[in-house]
């Protein structure tokens, strides 16, 4: 009897821990994540089958299944590869605010020199317009009513 | 007798640093195949080369693009052609790579045992032994505790809270193979979530191979800036 009611008490126990527990958390559907990568399991295999493919080969070859699968021609592991900084560009960040806006554009996304590149562009085309407007209007503009 | 106790106490206690003595390098081919919430997917193939002395993941990546990516210390650079092309910032996170906590024996803990979280909670269920960890005072503002489920004393999965306590992160560990005496998944699933959408991420290895003694990528030497 006594042996019954121990043996009852452990199984509540661990029934009750199961219900309760965090167990839930680690529930994973495995056949339902497979189904999401349905398309890239399709490229994978032809991308074992030839391993030359890059990206560009692969898109002009299969055409239609790049767009079927929405597939980015990067990789996942950069992870803030093409992230503006609050998503502005960063060239429009170099164009407005000049070479405050390269600092900008380079602390934001973590030391992106690429991002930096492109606001820096952005600067030099803000100079390029600013200078280019100025001269234009020196040289080419009509002040003769200034002058009587 | 006292002898043979004691024998048998140091070689419990010494097995780990024993086995993760024994490894030190590994490289393994490996898929990555990703959704973001936007619906849009990527695929990266490649091969990845660690050795934990040099502490450094060197990705030989041969598609989307070829290219050569190296983590080392608290950045990220993008080999192309030989040249750099783009650098990034990244957490110091190399000793939480499943490579390195491998290496050390300290996968199946992932490495939350020698760390500065604290054991918080232990249940044992059908599905295996779940411990519940909790950050340090210092870093409580910034996340939240980490759920580690061990099946076979292996790791079979780990999640990861914010500071409200709402899940971020889940990582599955599957298909463990034991190469050289080291069990090392096969596959990890990764559930991440971002503004209450759920998305994935899927890693597969193949060809693991342990301390390998060829090629000298290993060692990669980045390209001078120029």
């Amino acid at each position: 009897m006594k042996t019954f009611f121990l043996s009852f008490i452990i199984s509540l126990g661990s029934a009750l821990n199961l219900y309760s527990s965090d167990a839930y958390l680690f529930d994973l559907d495995y056949e339902h994540v497979n189904k999401e990568f349905n398309d890239l399991d399709q490229i994978a295999k032809i991308i074992e089958n030839n391993p030359d493919y890059d990206y560009h080969l692969l898109s002009d070859t299969y055409p239609q299944l790049i767009i079927d699968s929405n597939l980015k021609p990067d990789s996942s592991i950069m992870t803030n590869q093409g992230n503006p900084f609050l998503g502005i560009p960063s060239f429009l960040w170099g164009c407005v605010t000049g070479p405050l806006g390269i600092l900008i554009a380079y602390v934001g996304t973590e030391n992106d020199d690429n991002e930096a590149k492109k606001a820096l562009w952005g600067c030099i085309t803000q100079q390029v317009l600013t200078w280019g407007c100025y001269f234009g209007i020196v040289y080419f503009g009509d002040f003769s009513f200034y002058t009587g | 007798m006292y002898l043979r106790i004691l024998f048998v106490f140091v070689i419990f206690v010494f097995q780990n640093v024993i086995y993760s003595q024994n490894f030190f390098r590994i490289k393994t081919d490996f898929t990555i195949k990703a959704k973001n919430p936007s619906g849009q997917q990527q695929l990266t193939v490649g091969k990845i080369y660690y050795d934990k002395k040099v502490k450094q993941i060197v990705y030989e990546i041969s598609f989307p693009e070829k290219e050569i990516w190296v983590q080392k210390d608290t950045s990220l650079y993008k080999v192309v052609n030989s040249k750099i092309v783009n650098r990034q910032s990244v957490p110091n996170m190399i000793e939480f790579t499943i490579y390195h906590l491998a290496m050390n024996g300290n996968l199946a803990d992932y490495g939350l045992k020698n760390s500065k979280f604290k054991l918080k909670k232990v249940e044992k269920n059908k599905k295996g032994v779940i411990s519940t960890w909790e950050p340090p005072v210092e870093m409580k503002k910034m996340v939240g505790d980490v759920l580690m489920m061990n099946e076979n004393q292996q790791l079979a999965g780990i999640v990861f809270k914010n500071t409200k306590g709402e899940v971020i992160s889940k990582q599955f560990f599957r298909n463990y193979q034991k190469i050289k005496g080291l069990a090392f998944p096969q596959e990890i699933v990764k559930e991440n979530y971002i503004k209450g959408q759920k998305f994935y991420e899927i890693t597969t290895f193949k060809n693991t191979i342990i301390n390998d003694y060829s090629g000298d990528q290993y060692n990669y030497k980045l390209p001078a800036k120029k």
